[in-house]
């Protein structure tokens, strides 16, 4: 009886105990995991010698920046505590904030900033003309460091602060004296994510922890500024082969968020109250055709302003994007609805006008030689889907047209050459620029036109190039607009670049992430998971 | 005599007649096909992109507004374009390699040490590394499919050549000095006609099938030309919205393919007695 | 039989020098420049140039391809071109999936096709057997994505019974992993199904027109007796064949397949190489690829020895 009775107790004090036990087990151990398909298999990890933007993305995760800008276009502080700009406008003095650590150990200093600073300036074209114009950088303590110009200039807050393509991910600076020629393969930052490299499977997944070290700022999170605040556990990053399968993936449950969701597949998206779609102006994109300006025929100018002539840009969007909802036509270099951007000078750019294309290769004494465009079949936004359009349209507007399918990789080996078509040149490609990358006059490099030194098409034009080197010395807002003005009417005029118009990017996420921040760039601080 | 009974066993059943009827289609269709369509192929018009059958679409349209209907019926074309090219060039080579090897001791390890490395490359990925060398185009894509499979046409010659080579009637013309060009096309390759015959369409079959694969995964014909590979693969991300872009030509493909397979199965039947007696 | 074992082994040796030779010169002729891809969109020519330098690719070729073959002979791999990481961790990270998909499609299909091709044999001319070649003749015909696109469609979209895509290890459970399996085994194995059955069908008949069955036949042992111990021994060789060739065709097969239900193998590994022109990883692959081949090959040539003592060469 009585050994029973206490067999009994204990059985009943075990049965009590141990939902109790098991549940705070449990809740200790219910992880809060974010599933992500993002635009692009991560295969490397150097967000600094390449513009993929899934790699901006991947630095984003588990880098800082020095600065960032809110979302009012404002620059703000985000590793620096302050910064001091000298009476004369060439020296600025940058303070680090306290609590910055390296994932591995060990204080972030000044030392690190000045090795980062300089590996990313010698790609980044803000960075080399932010690196021509100074004269000096000098390590003050671990904490302070200085930079002084030429000339008065904000170009450094302007280049560090610049949200993409390259940004200006501060790195330890045994990482950052590689060269730029040695892609890096460590993943040490002081982001707000650590990257767990056992597990990263190059182009299949890679996996992120929160850091719990990290310091994040006071403020609240505006833009890319303010608080970084990580509210999950994990995020995982997975690819998906084709589009459909990150559909039926995201409306079974298996993942959480697609960055950007295919735009015909999003009536499939919509209907499911399971779903919420994002609609991002701002990490959306202008699509751009490049033409050759060093190879017949287009290094004649009116066979240039006829190829403009020929495009129409509302087609050639409505074959990419579909939905009107997500696409406009727009004919600025700088963005529609930018602070610099504007229409000046672009004519016939938006809608097609066959005759005078005609009538311009009449003049020009165009002889029927076919334009070479180059396909990248493989990668739809990159101009996958818009180039069989431009052919017929350039075909109606009096070219003869010749359309090179080749891979992604194939494309960017290809432009880099200036020899002519039959050594293995080309005349024209498309890719897309990203709103963040084209609305700063000087970051923008599809509007250089330093001819062979310039962005693959090498427009050359000298009167640009000086309007462009003083962006880089005025800050006044006036100013400014009237020499971002006087470029879009020069590049226009010239066709540096055809701007094909703009798409917004709408990406997808279960309705149990919360938080998700309107930047220029896709982050994944401030999101909570409540749910499945 | 013989060849007329043979190809009465060839026509004797309904369903090899019916494949017949069917790959006749097909070619019409290839050959006509500037008729058949309802409007050119590579026409784009994107306001009427992703519609489902219709009037003026009978099949509908794919993601640029091109008509399905029309570009499946020119699809036609690279299928049996490339099912030649790549019956062509896997014969001739296979042919002039099995012959040497059979024919000549010294040749014949190092050809066949060739074609077992070769054959040991899976023919896949052969295909797609042999085209993204040459880049993509209607003629790099048959070499690239045609390769992996010389292997095969030379193994079954030299086999063929090694057999017949203690013939008497061979044997006979070796003593009496005939040159060995003769005696091969006179004496020996006639054997492989027959086998020949019924591999090739197995090969024509497999390279129509090839073609797809190779579309399907990016690696294949530039997308602008209408092959039915093409078709699906540019189909299949929106598949759930319009099933018909990927179903329609897969259909077409899949009974094309069927049919010359059955065409292969048939002829096998008449030409080879011991396998005739099967049936 | 050792020494028939150490020939054949002597004997591959050649053939994947041929391999290695045929795969690095393809790679080499091609036009992509992956100094230039890993360079990124704003480099100059002169880093190019560098990067070029540093991935040993500024050598004349047959110095590449003489350091190359002497890594891998210790067992070197060489790192990725794209992302810098080594190509062994790759492919071990990647093998799992691959290896589970080829096994089990193997065994499906030979639980399947080696009874059904008996029993079409056995019942020659009869419905069960035209319906049996019938239905073959069309599982070879129909391309394996069309097949998978089928399967999905009705069991992950409309019936809501399996999922869509994606896989699953070993370690995250045993039902979860079969799961996520079952499509794409379905898909592929209707086409190795209806190509073994096809030749076990035509084996086993060719096996019973022997004269020796007849024989056996004449002396009264019953036809299941004759079918069972003669004809299915003696078919038994060149099903093993087309087991040996199967194999081989499978990562044709294995490559669409982990393409449309998103599995991460080496499939899918090996394509994307080639089109991103990672040149390590493709030669890696191929000769892995091959030597499995070879080496599947050679140990079917064993078993035929072993299975029927009679074979000569």
């Amino acid at each position: 009886m009585k050994t029973k009775s206490r067999y009994t107790t204990l059985a009943a004090s075990l049965l009590v105990a141990l939902p109790l036990g098991l549940g705070s087990v449990a809740s200790a151990q219910a992880e809060t995991m974010i599933t992500a398909v993002m635009q692009a298999p991560l295969r490397s990890l150097d967000p600094v010698i390449t513009t993929a933007y899934v790699i901006r993305n991947y630095g984003y995760m588990i880098y800082d920046t020095l600065l960032s800008v809110d979302a009012d276009g404002n620059i703000q502080p985000q590793m620096l505590e302050k910064w001091e700009v000298s009476d004369d406008g060439k020296t600025y003095t940058f303070t680090l904030r306290d609590g910055l650590k390296w994932h591995d150990g060990g204080d972030v200093t000044s030392a690190d900033c000045i090795a980062s600073i300089d590996r990313w300036a010698t790609q980044d074209k803000m960075g080399q003309i932010m690196k021509e114009l100074t004269t000096a950088t000098d390590r003050i303590d671990d904490k302070t460091f200085s930079m002084t110009f030429s000339t008065a200039t904000n170009i450094a807050l302007r280049a560090l602060s610049k949200p993409s393509s390259l940004a200006a991910f501060i790195m330890p600076e045994r990482v950052a004296r590689t060269s730029p020629a040695e892609p890096i393969t460590e993943a040490i930052g002081s982001g707000p994510f650590k990257f767990v490299m056992e597990e990263f499977k190059p182009g299949v997944n890679a996996l992120f922890v929160k850091n719990d070290e990290y310091v994040p700022r006071s403020e609240p999170a505006s833009g890319m500024a303010g608080a970084r605040i990580v509210k999950v556990d994990k995020v995982r990053w997975v690819s998906m082969p084709d589009a459909m399968t990150g559909v039926n993936a995201i409306k079974n449950g298996e993942i959480d968020f697609i960055e950007q969701a295919p735009y015909d597949l999003l009536p499939l998206l919509e209907s499911d109250s399971n779903i919420q779609l994002i609609v991002s102006t701002l990490q959306g994109g202008q699509p751009v055709m490049r033409l050759n300006h060093l190879q017949p025929p287009f290094d004649n100018k009116l066979v240039r302003q006829a190829a403009l002539a020929a495009i129409d840009q509302g087609e050639i969007m409505q074959a990419n994007i579909g939905d009107a909802k997500y696409f406009r036509t727009c004919a600025a270099l700088f963005g529609c609805d930018t602070r610099y951007g504007t229409d000046a000078g672009a004519g016939d750019l938006v809608k097609a006008d066959a005759a005078k294309s005609k009538a311009l290769l009449k003049e020009a004494g165009y002889d029927g030689t076919p334009v070479v465009i180059m396909h990248p079949t493989d990668f739809a936004n990159a101009g996958g889907s818009f180039v069989p359009v431009i052919a017929q349209e350039l075909r109606q507007g009096g070219f003869t047209v010749r359309v090179d399918a080749m891979d992604w990789q194939t494309l960017v080996t290809r432009r880099a050459s200036q020899k002519p078509i039959a050594e293995g040149g080309w005349n024209i490609f498309t890719t897309y620029l990203s709103l963040a990358d084209i609305s700063d006059p000087l970051a923008n490099y599809a509007a250089a036109s330093n001819g062979t030194g310039a962005w693959f098409g090498w427009p050359e034009q000298a009167r640009v190039e000086e309007l462009r080197q003083n962006f880089a010395t005025t800050d006044d807002d006036a100013r400014l607009t009237a020499l971002a003005t006087e470029v879009q009417e020069l590049v226009m005029d010239n066709v540096g670049v055809v701007p094909l118009g703009e798409f917004a990017v709408v990406g997808a996420a279960r309705a149990s992430l919360k938080g998700i921040l309107d930047a220029p760039v896709p982050v994944f601080w401030n999101i909570e998971k409540t749910g499945k | 005599m013989a060849s007329q009974s043979k190809l009465h066993l060839f026509l004797s059943s309904w369903s090899t007649r019916l494949a017949l009827a069917m790959i006749v289609i097909v070619v019409l269709m290839a050959f006509l096909a500037p008729w058949l369509a309802s409007q050119d192929p590579m026409f784009l018009d994107p306001s009427v992109r992703l519609k489902k059958p219709s009037a003026a679409h009978i099949l509908g349209t794919d993601a640029y507004g091109r008509d399905l209907y029309s570009r499946i019926i020119y699809g036609s074309r690279v299928s049996l374009m490339v099912g030649t090219g790549v019956l062509a060039i896997s014969v001739f080579f296979g042919v002039i390699l099995g012959a040497l090897a059979g024919y000549f001791r010294a040749l014949d390890s190092v050809i066949m040490r060739i074609m077992d490395g070769i054959m040991a490359i899976p023919a896949v990925l052969l295909a797609i590394a042999l085209v993204s060398v040459s880049g993509a185009s209607l003629t790099t894509v048959i070499v690239a499919i045609a390769v992996p499979e010389i292997p095969r046409v030379t193994r079954l010659v030299r086999s063929i050549m090694l057999s017949v080579r203690s013939e008497p009637y061979v044997e006979a013309a070796v003593t009496l000095g005939t040159s060995p060009l003769k005696i091969l096309l006179r004496h020996m390759l006639p054997n492989t006609v027959a086998p020949l015959i019924v591999q090739g369409t197995y090969i024509f079959a497999a390279a129509v099938l090839i073609e797809a694969i190779l579309s399907f995964l990016g690696a294949g014909i530039p997308p602008e030309v209408p092959s039915w590979g093409n078709i699906i693969a540019d189909g299949r991300s929106y598949f759930q919205l319009l099933p018909g872009l990927v179903l329609y030509p897969g259909i077409v493909l899949s009974l094309t393919i069927l049919t010359i397979n059955m065409l292969g199965d048939a002829a096998r039947d008449a030409l080879d007695p011991k396998l005739a007696a099967r049936n | 039989m050792l020494s028939i074992i150490l020939k054949r082994l002597a004997a591959t040796i050649p053939v994947l020098l041929v391999v290695a030779i045929v795969i690095f010169s393809i790679l080499r002729l091609t036009p992509g420049d992956p100094a230039a891809i890993v360079a990124g969109d704003g480099a100059t020519v002169e880093q190019i140039e560098q990067i070029r330098r540093h991935m040993g690719l500024d050598q004349p070729i047959p110095v590449q391809f003489y350091r190359w073959i002497t890594a891998v002979l210790q067992g070197d791999f060489g790192t990725s071109l794209i992302s810098g990481l080594p190509v062994s961790d790759m492919v071990l990270d990647r093998m799992g999936p691959t290896i589970a998909i080829t096994l089990y499609t193997i065994l499906y299909t030979v639980l399947i096709s080696v009874p059904v091709g008996i029993l079409s044999a056995w019942r020659r001319g009869k419905p069960v057997d035209k319906a049996v070649t019938a239905a073959s003749v069309l599982g070879f015909s129909v391309p394996v994505f069309i097949t998978a696109y089928l399967l999905i469609f009705l069991f992950s979209m409309v019936l809501g019974w399996l999922p869509v895509q994606g896989y699953r290890p070993l370690s995250d459970g045993l039902w979860d992993h079969l799961r996520h399996l079952i499509l794409p085994i379905a898909s592929l194995g209707t086409i190795y199904i209806a190509l073994v059955t096809r030749f076990v069908r035509s084996s086993i008949i060719d096996t019973l027109g022997e004269d020796y069955i007849r024989t056996a036949r004449a002396k009264g042992l019953n036809e299941r007796g004759v079918l069972l111990h003669h004809a299915l021994t003696n078919a038994a060789v060149p099903i093993l064949t087309v087991i040996g060739i199967t194999i081989t065709m499978l990562i044709g097969g294995v490559v669409v397949t982990e393409s449309v239900f998103n599995i991460p193998g080496l499939g899918r590994l090996v394509v994307e190489a080639i089109l991103a022109k990672d040149f390590t990883i493709i030669q890696a692959l191929i000769v892995l690829f091959s030597v499995v081949d070879i080496f599947v090959n050679l140990a079917i040539d064993i078993l035929y020895r072993i299975v029927d003592p009679r074979i000569d060469s």
